[in-house]
């Protein structure tokens, strides 16, 4: 132990080398581990930052085209068939949901009777409902990811950090040293993993804000899209019966 | 998501480039500082000490060896120091006294009053006692020194005057530690822990060193190595200048021999 320790010390006092590199090349195992750790972790919630960005962005684009094709006055069928089965964002998911169960019914009793139409329309509410919340649910996925880097992140880089001069302090208790310059590389060594935790979880932090509110903003449109486009149905629905 | 996670690595491996390869703004010239600062370390020990309370002790050093023979004339002379201490064993056991003689031995005028109690008794608890007593009397003192001068004129001369004058005992350390900075020794150099030289200084009221001299002079002809070790010491005197000397107690400090011995160099 003592001999670890003296020789930590040596290390500690020959080179200080206070590039990153040499910063985490003279840590310790664990400081290493948390090292490497928040690294991952900010690699990660920039992938996922990344990818909820730009998908919000094509989302948001689409959902303004399909709105504009939407009211433009062309009849709903045409808009479906063009549509396709296979709906490329959420809003026209969530409209061709709403068309499929409006064919389906309105294809199966041609009558018409009024308590069968009241019940179409309430399924087709559910319908919607439906659809918009799993898409929300595969939007909103790995947003936790960001929240809890945002939030663990630090203390595990103060995790390191506190290892870190936990080692420093043994190894100059081993060698009864107190002088600044057996004192600062470990203490500039265990910081660099506080930096790492903070470079971690500052951008996920301002990303989880920015792109949830972008979530709810995009969501709360997509209700209303669902309110008018049941709204219509509804309306049409009466007109035929 | 691969995409976009290729875009996040991207992103990070620019960032560690960047901090690889430094970015211009962020270098921070590190190296100035190692500048060099020059401290004087001065021991406060040694600068405020006051000199032992009783000046007895001082008249007789000339007995250098009491240590050796602790039983014979010294034994009934000075048994008053610890008359409270019961003597149970009467055994006299000679190995004791002798180890205890060695624990005070840089300071020889503590001894011959110590001597005459271990031959009376040998129990271990008393031994260790004593040598608690030595010990404490001992610490008393100002440390003996590497460079204590061996002269004692300027001790008599020093006794003789004020109490304050006497605490200036600290500017003899100052001058001392002055000429201690001005040596270079080789610590590498064959038999070096045995050699100790002799030098009487002579200092003028500038501060300058007028003449500085080996007192050894029979053993500075024959012995080559006391020679080159003496005629660094030498050097090192005559090389110093601004000696701290204040005007006032010119007279006293104006010639002091001083003992070099490597030991403080060494360790």
């Amino acid at each position: 132990m003592e001999v670890e320790s003296v020789g930590a010390l040596g290390a500690l006092t020959t080179h200080s080398d206070f590039s990153l590199w040499g910063l985490f090349l003279q840590a310790d195992i664990v400081v290493k581990a948390v090292m490497l750790f928040l690294a991952a972790a900010s690699l990660w919630s920039w992938a996922i930052i990344f990818e909820k960005v730009l998908r919000l962005s094509s989302l948001t684009r689409r959902a303004e085209k399909f709105e504009e094709r939407f009211w433009s006055g062309s009849s709903l069928e045409e808009l479906y068939e063009r549509v396709g089965p296979r709906p490329p964002d959420p809003m026209s998911s969530i409209f061709v949901a709403a068309m499929r169960e409006w064919r389906r019914s309105s294809s199966k009793n041609k009558d018409g009777k009024p308590e069968n139409m009241a019940g179409l329309g309430q399924r087709i509410d559910r319908v919607m409902r439906i659809s918009l919340e799993r898409e929300m649910d595969q939007l909103q996925s790995r947003m936790t990811f960001l929240a809890s880097t945002g939030a663990v992140a630090p203390f595990v880089g103060l995790f390191g950090t506190v290892w870190g001069i936990m080692n420093t302090f043994t190894a100059i208790g081993a060698s009864s040293d107190t002088s600044l310059a057996t004192v600062a590389p470990g203490i500039a060594e265990a910081l660099f993993a506080t930096a790492l935790g903070l470079v971690a979880a500052i951008p996920a932090v301002i990303a989880f804000n920015s792109i949830s509110s972008d979530m709810n903003r995009y969501g709360l449109r997509l209700e209303n899209f669902a309110g008018e486009f049941g709204a219509i149905l509804s309306r049409q629905l009466e007109e035929r019966s | 998501m691969g995409k976009s996670f290729l875009l996040s690595a991207l992103l990070h491996s620019l960032v560690v480039i960047f901090a690889w390869v430094g970015m211009p703004m962020f270098k921070r010239d590190i190296k100035d500082a190692d500048a060099p600062i020059v401290v004087e370390l001065v021991a406060v020990t040694e600068v405020t000490a006051a000199p032992p309370p009783k000046p007895e002790p001082e008249p007789e050093p000339a007995e250098p060896e009491p240590e050796l023979e602790p039983e014979p004339e010294p034994a009934p002379a000075p048994p008053p120091p610890e008359p409270e201490r019961p003597p149970p064993a009467p055994e006299p056991v000679p190995a004791p006294p002798q180890d205890v003689a060695q624990v005070p031995a840089p300071r020889k005028v503590a001894a011959p009053p110590r001597k005459p109690e271990p031959p009376k008794k040998d129990s271990f608890d008393q031994l260790v006692s004593l040598v608690k007593d030595l010990e404490q009397e001992v610490s008393k003192r100002p440390p003996p020194t590497i460079s204590e001068p061996t002269e004692q004129e300027p001790d008599e001369r020093l006794r003789t005057l004020q109490t304050a004058d006497r605490a200036t005992l600290s500017e003899r350390d100052a001058i001392k530690a002055h000429i201690e900075n001005c040596w270079r020794i080789d610590p590498g150099k064959e038999g070096i822990q045995d050699l100790t030289v002799d030098i009487r200084v002579s200092i003028q009221r500038d501060g300058s060193v007028r003449q500085a001299v080996i007192e050894d002079t029979g053993r500075y002809f024959s012995e080559p190595s006391f020679r080159t070790f003496a005629d660094s010491a030498r050097t090192a005197v005559l090389s110093c200048s601004n000696i701290p000397i204040s005007p006032q107690r010119y007279e006293i400090f104006k010639e002091i021999v001083f003992t070099f011995t490597p030991q403080g160099r060494l360790n």
